[in-house]
């Protein structure tokens, strides 16, 4: 079994052991359980815990999930927005249990009560791991091979004897010879609304990527590629007319910066309903949800501040970090004993060489991590936060809208006071349907803003009917337009993805992330499986987009699948059947964790 | 049945295109690829068609060799005590 679970908690295995050295009876159960309060061990109702898990699991499906998902990395002890209150929990990172001579992976907590730990990293198979190197050590030998014989039909620069090459040889050779031969999957025109449904404009290529010409055909796909969690990308609607309506009222675009004349009453507007929504004090907009991260991070930091950030945060986080000339510090995905470890050897050693205390000490992480679909494990980053003193930075780019019972992001889904984060950025491209990113927080840090950030005093503010779009569906998710249009989307979109992610579990291929999380990365590994998933999908009407080297490590290729309130369960079962279909023939079933053999049920609409 | 086979080969023969990324190059790479495929699953057939039965037949002989000797010996041990 290869679990997450097996990978850390050695020491406190060790340690277990030490401490309990016969708890083999019967059936050869080991299972410790540490209290994180005292340190002691207690033996004894653990060691029946595996078989009252796998009870509560054939006995109730709806938490098959939650019940084998599991980490060990971390625990959450808190489910829908409510701490469980139980102590043994805090942090369990270890989740150890030996049943019958094999290991099964299985949360310590009781079946009744929820479940530690809805988030699954699997490892990767050794052969799958072997044969994904071996294919792209193949690519990249027959690549060299390929520029060495044939010259790549591509512009050259002359008259540059003597001078060093200007762009980066090896990602240059990597998007030539590596990414253009599964190109076409990649950038696909589009030419309509991106709803639940896309219309994808047909391409062919004669010269193996190298160039592409349109066909002249249309094709209908359903859109499984685009971050419109709540879908409010449509064409008609309140929204629309909304911002249809402000072009009339305030123009297309004000082009000038908001220090000049791009604010607008429309502008404020917006501020003040996005600091509504998120409830804080104030909020400050940008248009464009990338510079949003990148020059307002260095704003807030300098030289001498010290920067620990999560190792999957997005570039534009890892760029404004660069910009910035603070020191980052790296901690392990979503791993609080990580994180803490790092927090601590910076506050003892304090800066490097000198010695001095750092000037102040940044924490960032995302909200729900796009590539990986996992949630950042906010309560305990709000704890460690608060112990080292250190200031929280937090992107909600993907969560705001998507999580929570309120849709308000996941401060809302941990049910975590607003005001305990000190940052709290996000975007407006993906629920809202709209563009754009704004930072929220305390007046104070609002007005520092409007006046130090880059974004503010040179970039032109967002267009008026952008600005419409996200005040009318803010509005609509917050159910001030008097209906429960919002609140049906956010549980619409909650019960897609728990639907999707349990039966796609069920299924035997390997997702990860969180079981709350919409985006649904499937792992393929492989480069040639990414685009045969990618074009056998297309093939069958289904757009979806797949995710290789850079943007994840080299052998952990990808399909990202953003789920959508616009998705019926009809849909997503067409989906799934292709899907199935698709595992079966090209060997994507890697799982080897134990699958629910139950139906699995969609859920009412009431619940 | 041997629509059965059938299948399988064909799932096999995809296999082997997605292990070895062949569906991604294009044909002269792939016929390169090939190529070496066959060229090292010959080699290693035909050398181990020459040389492995004798091969295997000196290392049986050698175990036995090792094997009745030790045999030899517990019966002797036997004998004196």
């Amino acid at each position: 079994m290869k679990v997450g679970a097996f990978r850390e908690p050695e020491r406190l295995m060790r340690r277990e052991v030490a401490v309990v050295p016969k708890v083999t009876a019967g059936r050869a159960e080991r299972c410790g359980y540490e209290d994180e309060a005292n340190g002691t061990v207690t033996v004894g109702e653990t060691c029946r815990r595996p078989n009252m898990a796998t009870e509560g699991l054939l006995s109730d499906g709806a938490h098959q999930l939650k019940t084998f998902a599991v980490n060990g990395k971390h625990a959450l002890n808190v489910v829908n927005g409510k701490a469980n209150g139980v102590v043994h929990s805090k942090k369990n990172g270890h989740v150890t249990a030996h049943c019958n001579g094999t290991t099964t992976g299985v949360p310590q907590s009781e079946p009744k009560k929820k479940p530690h730990s809805k988030e699954s990293f699997e490892e990767v198979p050794l052969v799958t791991a072997v044969t994904t190197y071996m294919g792209f050590y193949l690519l990249v030998v027959l690549g060299y091979l390929n520029q060495f014989l044939f010259a790549p039909p591509v512009a050259k620069e002359r008259n540059r004897k003597g001078y060093v090459p200007l762009y980066n040889r090896f990602e240059q050779f990597y998007s030539r010879y590596v990414y253009r031969r599964i190109r076409d999957c990649w950038n696909r025109p589009i030419c309509s609304v991106p709803g639940a449904e896309v219309v994808l404009k047909d391409r062919i290529t004669h010269d193996y990527g190298w160039t592409f010409q349109y066909t002249g055909l249309e094709k209908k796909c359903l859109n499984l590629g685009s971050y419109n969690y709540l879908g409010f990308a449509e064409a008609t609607g309140q929204c629309a007319e909304d911002s249809i309506q402000s072009i009339k009222k305030y123009a297309c675009a004000l082009g000038s910066t908001s220090h000049e004349l791009g604010t607008s009453p429309i502008h404020l507007e917006l501020e003040e309903t996005t600091a509504r929504f998120l409830g804080v004090e104030a909020a400050i907009t940008f248009g464009m949800g990338f510079a949003t991260n990148a020059l307002n991070l260095p704003c807030l930091l300098s030289p001498g501040c010290l920067v620990i950030s999560d190792e999957k945060n997005h570039a534009s986080l890892i760029l404004g970090l660069r910009l910035s000339g603070a020191t980052t510090r790296v901690f392990k995905h979503n791993n609080m004993k990580n994180l803490e470890k790092v927090l601590r050897t910076a506050v003892v050693q304090g800066q490097p060489k000198t010695g001095a205390p750092w000037k102040k000490i940044f924490i960032v992480a995302e909200g729900v991590y796009s590539m990986e679909g996992s949630l950042v494990h906010l309560p305990e980053v709000i704890a460690l936060k608060k112990k080292y003193k250190a200031y929280l930075f937090l992107d909600e780019a993907h969560s705001v809208g998507a999580m929570g019972p309120r849709g308000r992001g996941v401060l809302d889904y941990y049910g975590v006071n607003p005001h305990d984060v000190d940052v709290l950025m996000g975007t407006f491209t993906k629920s809202f349907g709209s563009a754009g990113g704004y930072i929220a927080g305390s007046k104070e840090l609002v007005d520092f803003l409007r006046v130090n950030s880059h974004a503010a005093c040179y970039a032109s503010t967002m267009a008026p009917p952008i600005a419409q779009q996200i005040i009318t569906s803010m509005r609509i998710i917050m159910g001030e337009d008097g209906t429960n249009e919002g609140q049906k989307r956010v549980m619409q979109l909650a019960r897609n993805t728990r639907y999707f992610r349990r039966r796609l579990h069920q299924m035997g291929v390997i997702i990860y992330g969180h079981e709350d999380s919409p985006v649904v990365p499937l792992l393929v590994y492989m480069f040639s499986k990414i685009g045969a998933v990618v074009r056998t999908l297309a093939k069958k009407n289904i757009a979806a987009v797949g995710v290789g080297f850079p943007a994840t490590p080299l052998m952990e290729g990808r399909i990202r699948f953003c789920l959508s309130a616009a998705h019926t369960k009809e849909q997503l079962d067409n989906v799934l059947d292709v899907l199935e279909d698709i595992a079966e023939t090209l060997g994507l079933k890697y799982s080897q964790l134990p699958r629910y053999k139950g139906v699995i049920q969609y859920e009412d609409e009431n619940k | 049945m041997l629509d059965y086979i059938k299948k399988k080969i064909a799932w096999l023969v995809l296999q082997y295109e997605l292990i070895t990324c062949l569906n991604m190059f294009e044909p002269w790479e792939q016929m390169c690829l090939n190529a070496t495929v066959l060229l090292v699953v010959s080699l290693v057939s035909y050398s181990s068609y020459v040389y492995l039965p004798h091969y295997i037949m000196s290392l049986i002989n050698s175990a036995w060799s090792v094997v009745s000797s030790g045999e030899e010996r517990v019966e002797y041990r036997f004998e004196s005590g």
